[in-house]
């Protein structure tokens, strides 16, 4: 029961998710052609190859807090405003103009590769055009020394000069660097201190970079005069700073100082940094614990959305709104004894948890619950809930001990040898015979602990896909023993959804076969219940026929049907009725209304009644039935046939080598009103008389009067006095209609 | 206000013309559609012909208190055709539209006997009369 309502979940959620994607495409496909606009202004703009302005569109994005959509948005609308020949006196393209400025600077100065790049692009975007003739960017070390990381606007020897400044020496960037504020230098010369380019720029602007509250740098400006304004510049002071943190590359320490710890942490851990775009968390790495209680290899999770991996986790589960409320408030969260149905599909993990923000990174601790007692408890509902059968095998002596289920997921029966682990590649699939040798070299060999999968064919003729998990036996000091001890695990389940996904898939890109498919079902639902010949009834006086022929094309198979059956009362019931339409649901339609007249017959009322009733049955379902019926009661003792129609040709009475139409009753087709009275007729049969209920698959002609097609019936019926056999197959065989519509007929002689 | 139905198309002007089936409809009135059909109404001209008096029916800003299908020139009408008609009867019997047919000729007239619609149905010989006909509406 565990395993499928754990396979039902999955695969709702991972249909769920494929229709999800589906969405989201089409909806991306609108958003593409603008983020490929705007990604054709920044090529032209920043010179640069389409993958990088996309890449750099993604970045400016995510620094300004905005979709990269919204900006795209906002670069396409500014090229215009962006164009020459703006309006002196207006103040507002002025602003523009600046945003714009700005935006382009960021642009330029995010796709440089080096600080000296960004010296230049942030020169010539941004502040050439307020008067400044130089850009330096200095990089703060931890012991508030600064670094030349870049410039522009001065000569490569000058900047050499001042490639490293020690703490302590008074240049305006040291200064910034101390105060946290931004320093303004009216005139070089006259202030008592020196820096780059000081011969031939007199006005400074030293602006600290901070990021997240740190100093990491500072820009200084030059300007070839004294400095006479203060222009806004701490913008690019921010800028400076993301370049100079993007610069330690893509792994920031932060990431790799905590990498480092949860590697080093004994508990299952995980780091994870949120990822805007996809609403989930990036996996930035898992330790080596994690991995194997999750049973999955790290390289499997590193940099998967979490909830692509665990997608129950987007549920109820109470750890992913905690992850959430950390990224966003900072504030640790710490539960005890949290049941997680979700890390692990086929078993429950119980943990004490621990989530907390480091910089961007969120890192998970979990500390799975080692009380034996709670273990052995976990451990059997584990079991029942994920068929896992446990082992341990001395790999000296060759002991082995299963457990109960482990018999049974290998296709042995308790008391039957177990299989050694050295000896499981002659049970396994050969196509996972290298696995599993992986797996034994890592066991047995290398001593560590290992997981594999591989497909096992039983001998019971059902192979399984089986998940088996070892480790050698450490004594107390730590020392391993010569045996391994794990489980086996049956993940046939997770196959089998996957397997029906696939089928899903193919199936919904086969409709044309599928639509194939129903009208084959059509007709072996037609010829199943109706054979193409009817048995021979023979019965006191009475002698039946039946035949039923199938539209020429297969797609026309339609909802004709015959009936014949000797009732509880001694009476016959003869019917034959035609629904309305082709296909499946005419077939189906067919099957609900003949057995629902048998089941009807049973009560022994007369035709007429039984068709009112058969028209409720019609109208009231739920794909409401149209359709035409005749039905004939023969009571053999009397020889009286009484008989009624829905919408039907009446029966055809052969009689002295003459054939004529029975009266036109009343009667309504059915299905098409709730309440119907239909007009019963009688007639006394005697020996010799031939009668034929028909379908208009018979008669009907496109091209000549329905009154016409049926005098031609009758002269056909009326034309052999073959035995009955015979003569149902003449008629048919001499059936003038053209139309393709299937045909049911049952003939009956008075004897 | 006038249409002709070609398809699944919105298109005002067209019509549905194949060899068999063409439909057309026509508000001479505003309170009254007139489907006017012609050709053979079979299985598989009775979709379409579903379809196209929807269509007329959702057509004009207000719906018209009476709907006549025009089955006058209709050569051939099977029992996927009467089964369309009776579903058509009780939609407009449940719009509170009076459903009127007009037929004339074996063709038509005789399938509608066969199968007692004759009694149920509203049908009158012209569109004339079926336009001053006091229909009864189609029976529940």
């Amino acid at each position: 029961m565990g395993d499928n309502e754990t396979g039902l979940e999955r695969l709702a959620a991972t249909v769920g998710r494929l229709r999800r994607e589906i969405r989201e495409a089409r909806a991306g496909a609108d958003a593409r052609a603008l983020i490929e606009l705007a990604t054709g202004v920044l090529v032209e703009r920043l010179r640069c190859g389409p993958a990088q302005a996309a890449r750099q569109l993604e970045q400016v994005a995510a620094r300004m807090g905005l979709t990269p959509l919204e900006l795209a948005a906002q670069l396409v609308d500014a090229v215009p405003r962006d164009s020459p020949g703006p309006v002196a006196d207006s103040p507002a393209p002025a602003e523009t103009s600046d945003a714009v400025r700005m935006g382009l600077a960021e642009s330029a100065a995010l796709a440089a590769s080096d600080a000296s790049q960004v010296a230049a692009s942030l020169l010539e975007h941004a502040l050439a055009p307020i008067g400044a003739a130089a850009v330096v960017v200095w990089s703060a070390g931890g012991d508030s020394s600064l670094t030349l990381a870049g410039s522009a606007g001065i000569t490569g020897e000058e900047a050499a000069r001042w490639r490293y400044v020690p703490p302590g020496v008074a240049i305006p960037a040291q200064q910034a660097l101390a105060r946290r504020e931004a320093v303004w230098i009216e005139d070089l010369s006259t202030s008592g201190m020196s820096s780059a380019g000081h011969r031939d720029l007199a006005g400074r602007a030293a602006i600290p970079a901070l990021l997240g509250g740190r100093v990491v740098g500072v820009l200084e400006v030059c300007w070839p005069g004294p400095l006479t304004a203060k222009p806004k510049l701490e913008p690019f002071a921010d800028l400076v700073a993301h370049t100079l943190d993007a610069a330690t590359g893509p792994e920031p320490a932060a990431t790799a100082d905590l990498v480092a710890v949860t590697d080093a942490l004994l508990n299952p851990a995980l780091v994870l940094r949120h990822d805007p775009h996809a609403g989930d968390f990036r996996i930035r790495h898992v330790n080596r614990v994690f991995a194997d209680l999750a049973g999955v290899s790290p390289d499997g999770l590193t940099g998967a959305g979490l909830l692509e991996v665990y997608p129950l986790l987007a549920g109820a589960d109470r750890l992913y709104d905690a992850i959430e409320r950390v990224h966003a408030t900072g504030e640790p969260f710490l539960a005890h004894r949290m049941t997680l149905p979700s890390l692990s599909a086929d078993a429950l993990v119980v943990a004490d948890v621990s989530v907390s923000r480091h910089g961007e990174d969120l890192l998970l601790v979990l500390r799975a619950e080692d009380d034996a007692a709670r273990l052995a408890g976990l451990l059997q509902e584990a079991q029942r809930l994920a068929r896992v059968g446990g082992f341990e095998e001395n790999v000296t002596t060759g002991d082995i001990t299963w457990s109960g289920t482990t018999f049974g997921l290998c296709g042995l029966k308790p008391g039957d040898e177990p299989i050694p682990l050295a000896r499981l590649p002659e049970h396994a699939d050969t196509g996972d015979v290298p696995a599993i040798d992986g797996f034994l070299r890592t066991v047995l060999d290398r001593r560590l602990p290992a997981s594999v999968t591989f497909r096992m064919p039983r001998p019971d003729g059902v192979t399984r896909h089986l998940r088996l998990v070892a480790e050698p036996v450490r004594d107390s000091t730590g020392e391993v023993l010569r045996t391994v001890r794990g489980a086996y695990q049956d993940i046939s389940a997770q196959h089998w959804t996957e397997v029906a996904l696939s089928a899903t898939r193919d199936q919904l890109s086969q409709t044309e076969e599928r639509a194939e498919e129903r009208n084959r079902l059509a007709l072996d639902l037609q010829t199943a219940i109706l054979p193409a010949a009817g048995p021979v009834i023979d019965t006191t006086g009475l002698r039946i026929a039946a035949r039923y022929r199938p539209a020429e094309q297969e797609h026309l198979v339609g909802g004709d049907w015959y009936d014949a059956v000797t009732l509880p009362s001694k009476q016959i019931l003869l019917s034959v009725g035609d629904i309305a339409g082709h296909g499946i649901q005419a077939a189906t339609g067919m099957v609900v209304l003949r057995n629902a007249l048998r089941g009807l017959a049973a009560t022994g009322a007369a035709p007429a009644q039984l068709l009112s009733w058969l028209n409720l049955v019609a109208y009231h379902l739920t794909d409401r039935i149209c359709g035409t019926v005749v039905c004939a009661l023969y009571d053999p003792a009397t020889r009286l046939l009484r008989w009624a129609r829905a919408g039907h040709p009446p029966p055809l009475l052969v009689r002295d080598g003459g054939a004529r139409s029975l009266p036109m009753l009343t009667g309504v087709l059915l299905g098409a009103f709730e309440r119907t009275d239909y007009q019963e007729g009688e007639v006394e049969l005697g020996p010799g008389d031939r009668l034929l209920l028909y379908t208009d698959g018979l008669v009907e002609r496109k091209d000549r009067p329905l009154d016409d097609c049926i005098q031609d019936l009758l002269t056909v019926a009326a034309g052999s006095a073959a035995p009955l056999e015979d003569w149902v197959d003449h008629v048919l065989g001499h059936s003038a209609a053209t139309t393709v519509d299937d045909t049911c007929v049952v003939a009956v002689d008075v004897t | 206000m006038s249409g002709q139905y070609r398809g699944q198309s919105d298109d005002a002007k067209g019509s549905v013309v194949d060899d068999v089936f063409t439909l057309a409809w026509d508000r001479p009135d505003p309170g009254a559609l007139v489907v006017r059909v012609s050709g053979a109404v079979d299985a598989a001209s009775a979709r379409r012909m579903r379809e196209g008096i929807a269509a007329a029916r959702d057509a004009g800003e207000t719906a018209a208190g009476r709907v006549v299908i025009d089955l006058s020139e209709v050569s051939f009408l099977d029992s996927a055709g009467l089964a369309m008609l009776v579903e058509t009867a009780s939609r407009c019997h449940q719009a509170g539209q009076a459903f009127v047919l007009v037929a004339q000729g074996s063709a038509v007239l005789r399938p509608l006997q066969l199968t007692g619609l004759d009694k149920i149905l509203t049908i009158t010989g012209s569109v004339t009369s079926a336009l001053e006909t006091q229909a009864a509406g189609a029976r529940d």
